[in-house]
């Protein structure tokens, strides 16, 4: 860690004099707001981080000087435990907004998202979102929707357009020849 | 009080008309001396009779700081009709040596697809790291953070863009690197213990003077100790009691190092409340 500083050629500020050997935990480097300047940067941090601890971890770790850090705590809904029922606060998110000495562009993501998008996994993510919608809608109001409140599925949908067509139409078939013995014209044997 | 208030509007619609008839007044007597016509017109705002006069002259109407009402006043010019400011963005060149891309795999490309994610090996095993100095573990420890940022800010990335696939591989490869970190920590953890453990058995054993910096390990003379153990074996072997924690037996202990012909009646009796 020592030798990165080095690189960085005369600092405006001090440094730590605690020597963190294995730390474990992760930063996270956050894209930018739409109109945030490129010489800032904004980082995930865990929430034992101080201002101080950023800057001589992104001296060191990365080789990049800061001149400024802005810190911020958001704080977090309750969030309600699926099991118990009980409510309890969810730990606060610490974000801190570093002054780079050299701008950085937030690089540029794939314009071609296929790869991450995959019509099988969309589907299952809406899924999974609309069955846990609803069951957070039943607990909430303790009123189980009957099917035809509900919106209709797809699956419903053709069976119902289906079942108009015959009706109009008819001609149902199951492309498959009936046994003569079930028919009513055809001679059955009696044994 | 009910008449004024309705009145008012009516009045500012024919103050606005009084303005327009002296607006195309003055266009008229402007535009007659010159001889080069105009294409454009002067002003980018539309004219007078085209703007929407308000109900009551109020220019706060509908604003409130209390109920956040948020900044909803009316213009006299449609939004539609506002010229458009010149798009003018400064191109930044990064630094193509800038430490920040160690938060990303490549430059030209910020995320990795789930086939490339899933393209790693396994984690290191304990076995494999206990050969390994503590420079080159101290090293490894931090390739892994550096490689466990990227992960955590792909992940963030994904969840940003809403990507839904992908996820499970990025875990999978977060897992193998944590597993490498766990694996440094057992290793430096059992190499602590096995210091420890070292370290009070030396303070046990006679040849080696830990005061001593330089060549703390005097190895004695075989014969000059079997000597020294002849003159005063009843003496060592009281003094040679078992102190500290895994340390090892007394040599003169085992039977099979001692001549039963030396061995006096009294250490035999002695022996059991040596141990412990």
């Amino acid at each position: 860690m020592a030798a990165a500083s080095g690189a960085a050629g005369a600092l405006p500020f001090r440094l730590g004099t605690k020597k963190v050997f294995l730390p474990s935990h992760s930063i996270t480097f956050l894209a930018p707001r739409p109109n945030q300047s490129p010489t800032f940067a904004t980082f995930k941090v865990p929430l034992t981080f101080n201002k101080f601890d950023i800057r001589d971890y992104l001296l060191h770790a990365y080789n990049t000087p800061v001149l400024a850090v802005r810190s911020q705590v958001r704080q977090r809904r309750d969030i309600m435990k699926h099991i118990t029922g009980r409510k309890f606060r969810a730990p606060p998110i610490k974000t801190m907004t570093v002054q780079l000495t050299k701008p950085f562009v937030w690089p540029s993501m794939p314009t071609d998202t296929r790869p991450w998008l995959l019509a099988a996994s969309t589907r299952a993510t809406d899924e999974q979102t609309a069955r846990r919608r609803m069951t957070m809608q039943i607990r909430k109001t303790g009123v189980m929707p009957l099917r035809d409140e509900r919106k209709e599925s797809l699956d419903r949908k053709n069976l119902r357009k289906e079942a108009e067509r015959l009706l109009k139409e008819g001609g149902w078939t199951n492309r498959r020849e009936l046994d003569p013995r079930f028919s009513e014209k055809g001679n059955v044997k009696k044994s | 009080m009910a008449t004024p208030a309705s009145i008012r509007p009516s009045i500012s619609r024919i103050v606005n008309s009084t303005k327009l008839f002296s607006g195309a007044n003055a266009t008229v007597g402007a535009a007659l001396p010159t001889t080069s016509p105009q294409r454009c017109s002067f002003s980018s705002t539309p004219e007078y009779n085209n703007r929407r006069p308000r109900r009551d002259n109020n220019r706060l109407r509908g604003l409130s700081s209390i109920y956040r009402s948020g900044t909803r006043f009316r213009m006299n010019v449609d939004k539609s009709e506002i010229p458009q400011p010149a798009r003018y963005k400064p191109e930044v060149e990064v630094d193509p040596n800038h430490g920040l891309w160690d938060f990303f795999y490549s430059k030209d490309k910020a995320l990795l697809t789930p086939d490339e994610d899933v393209e790693h090996g396994r984690a290191w095993v304990v076995e494999e790291l206990r050969h390994k100095s503590w420079e080159d573990l101290h090293k490894l420890w931090w390739v892994c953070v550096k490689e466990q940022n990227r992960l955590v800010t792909a992940r963030k990335e994904r969840s940003r863009l809403k990507f839904t696939n992908g996820l499970d591989e990025g875990a999978e490869r977060l897992a193998e690197v944590r597993k490498t970190m766990r694996s440094i920590k057992h290793t430096l953890t059992e190499r602590w213990y096995l210091w420890e453990d070292a370290r009070k058995l030396a303070q046990t054993d006679p040849e080696i003077d830990l005061n001593n910096v330089q060549s703390p390990f005097t190895p004695k003379d075989y014969l000059e100790e079997k000597i020294a153990l002849d003159d005063n074996s009843q003496n060592a072997i009281t003094e040679q009691a078992p102190s500290g924690f895994m340390a090892e037996e007394p040599r003169l202990a085992r039977p099979e190092d001692v001549d039963p012909s030396t061995i006096s009646p009294e250490p035999a009796k002695t022996q059991p409340s040596v141990k412990p």
